[in-house]
């Protein structure tokens, strides 16, 4: 059992930012782990050598994560080769873990913490604070989480190892992703009137434009994503034929 | 029939699985079938972190998935079979016990003797052959990441390279 | 211009969205408002930015799937927006660097797609993968970083080029006047907004703190 040091723990922390840093079609952030686990794989195998490399080829191969839990993955495979687990053992963590901190993050993340700090930095903007304000704000206020989730993740992996998913399941995670979609929706909700009142591009608009406006929010509302390509085709569109209605004159 | 979805993906239990089919399909149950995951608590587990609190995982061996693969088709509730290789398949599939039905091909990756045949799927000689034999145990083998993709059967499967 | 500011800014960003922090300089309000300090004229790259950061919203960085790159496209017509700015009325103007940014998104959403395959030769291919050692995957994983700064600065640089000679030259022949123009922002803008509602679990789920949020957008409009 070798111990991981301070410097290593470091090491590995700062390296998992740039996790995605060769994301590729065919291994995802295969290289990204590995090269994020070099530290810690120094730590056991040594400086250099046949033994170092060979584990890092082993971890070089497919992998994917979302990139602010890779250091739950980082911290866990660290723990289990410090340990001196069994290759075949590791391998088979990295493939059971994969798909879950895949799944865990897009939700709480992508589809909750960045969307409700956007839209509320949208709605904070939209009322008149300052816009040094709210890009200082939402920066701050957005990392303070982010770090706090990469944070709480690296120790529940370095603590844990292949034991985390009892952890996760008693966590708050959960709660948290599901308070995260009332106050995604209700912030949306607020911003809706604030957008579709023209105050996006400070104007007070005529009531026909607003009425249009709610009419598309209803349908977005309705149909989600998929709205995007035709909205922005008929915004590009419209563009166009406002330029070309003048040119052909 | 019940079983609403037979898939070969390695990644087994995972996002495109739970939300790209799983909000199609809606299914009630995920079985995966593998000889080592139904003997590995630990490994159970992780796989079933990400999954929704209404959608119930359920882990058997081989042996176990062939004798209740009846009730499965008989019973009401939908069921989604995962594996994660073609070879587990093949022998769930013996003596024609998956005769007429689609085993969808979702996600093999990358790996050392592995080409690639589609951006999702990966095949070495070895799986070739086994998918012809899967085919030959009378199940419809055709490769599919998402249900909003297109199918693509056996023969451009095996065709291509 | 300060094309060196852009260059850097675009650099930055194009990393950040994928391949090193994602602290969110990437969207397009952060992007586009950067860009704005940096050229001196900050609310016009955060009219942009914010206008871009709406469309945005509902694109998620989910497994291997394609998507437009907002933030070096949010630089590029943030950029054009204030180079081109006093070339016409400011409303058409706006409408333009929007469209653009939309589009120029795209462009670099393809960008991204070549910079994955380079990285695919880089740290994934046959023969490499087999050949790799501590050293060789450090530096090519460097390497793999150090080209997607060289990409996103290229993208947002040629776009915001391109960006500002389309507005300077199409600007004065916009037609169909000033609230118009700035009526299609509003009803495509709120088109998108209503559209992240299916993101935390839709009408059905959450009709409650949606309608809540509406009449309370609709009272801060009345207070205000």
């Amino acid at each position: 059992m070798t111990p991981l040091g301070r410097g290593v723990r470091a090491g590995m922390f700062l390296r998992s930012f740039a996790v995605q840093g060769s994301w590729n079609y065919r291994t995802l952030v295969g290289a990204g782990l590995a090269f994020s686990l070099l530290p810690a794989l120094r730590a056991v195998y040594g400086r250099r050598g046949e033994r170092l490399d060979e584990a890092v080829r082993r971890h070089a191969g497919v992998f994917n994560s979302h990139p602010y839990l890779s250091p739950m993955a980082i911290g866990a495979i660290a723990r289990l080769e410090a340990d001196g687990e069994d290759a075949a053992v590791v391998e088979r963590f990295k493939s059971a873990i994969r798909g879950s901190l895949g799944t865990l993050g897009d939700r709480l993340v992508w589809a909750g913490w960045r969307p409700v700090c956007l839209l509320f930095t949208l709605a904070l903007l939209l009322v008149g604070v300052p816009w040094w304000a709210g890009v200082v704000g939402f920066l701050l206020a957005y990392n303070t989480g982010h770090l706090l989730l990469r944070v709480w993740s690296y120790r529940l992996g370095l603590e844990r190892g292949k034991g985390v998913a009892e952890q996760l399941r008693q966590s708050a995670v959960p709660r948290l992703q599901r308070l995260l979609t009332v106050a995604g929706a209700f912030l949306a909700g607020v911003v809706l009137p604030l957008v579709a009142s023209g105050r996006l591009v400070g104007l007070r608009l005529e009531l026909p434009w607003a009425l249009a406006a709610a009419l598309v929010a209803f349908l977005g509302a309705r149909y989600g994503a998929v709205v995007r390509r035709p909205i922005v085709i008929g915004l590009v569109g419209f563009a166009l034929v406002g330029l070309f209605l003048q040119i052909v004159r | 029939m019940a079983i609403v979805l037979l898939r070969v993906d390695e990644r087994l239990i995972h996002g495109q699985v739970v939300v790209g089919w799983g909000s199609s399909l809606h299914p009630d149950r995920i079985v995966v079938v593998d000889d080592e995951l139904a003997g590995s608590t630990w490994e159970q587990e992780l796989y079933t972190v990400g999954l929704p609190a209404q959608l119930e995982a359920q882990f058997a061996t081989v042996e176990e998935a062939r004798r209740a693969l009846p009730g499965w088709l008989a019973d009401p509730a939908r069921v989604i079979v995962l594996t994660r290789d073609v070879r587990t398949m093949r022998r769930l599939a013996e003596h024609a016990l998956l005769r007429g039905h689609e085993v969808n091909i979702g996600g093999l990756h990358y790996a050392p003797g592995r080409h690639a045949i589609l951006p999702y799927v990966y095949l070495s000689d070895e799986e070739r052959t086994e998918m012809r034999r899967l085919a030959d145990e009378g199940a419809v083998v055709t490769a599919r990441d998402l249900p909003g993709s297109r199918r693509v059967d056996l023969g451009q499967l095996l065709g291509r390279h | 211009m300060n094309w060196l500011a852009v260059a850097l800014l675009g650099g930055i960003v194009g990393l950040d969205a994928t391949g090193f922090g994602q602290l969110m300089l990437s969207r397009p309000l952060i992007a586009g408002t950067l860009t704005g300090v940096a050229l001196g004229r900050p609310l016009a790259g955060l009219a942009v930015g914010l206008a871009l950061e709406v469309f945005a919203l509902v694109i998620l960085p989910v497994g291997a799937a394609r998507y437009p790159e907002v933030g070096t496209g949010a630089v590029a017509a943030a950029a054009a927006h204030v180079d081109a700015a006093g070339a016409a009325a400011p409303a058409p103007m706006l409408l333009l660097a929007v469209a653009f940014g939309l589009v120029w998104e795209t462009v670099a959403g393809q960008a991204v797609i070549l910079s994955r395959r380079q990285n695919e030769r880089l740290v994934a291919g046959d023969r490499t993968l087999g050949a790799l050692t501590a050293r060789s995957l450090e530096r090519r994983h460097l390497g793999a970083m150090s080209l997607d700064f060289a990409r996103g600065a290229l993208v947002a640089l040629v776009g915001a080029l391109v960006g500002s000679v389309l507005l300077r030259t199409l600007a004065p022949y916009w037609a169909l006047g000033s609230v118009a123009a700035l009526g299609m922002i509003v009803v495509g803008g709120s088109g998108m907004v209503g559209a992240t509602l299916p993101l935390f679990g839709g009408w059905s789920e959450r009709k409650a703190a949606f309608v809540v949020g509406i009449v309370c957008g609709l009272l801060i409009l009345l207070l205000a």
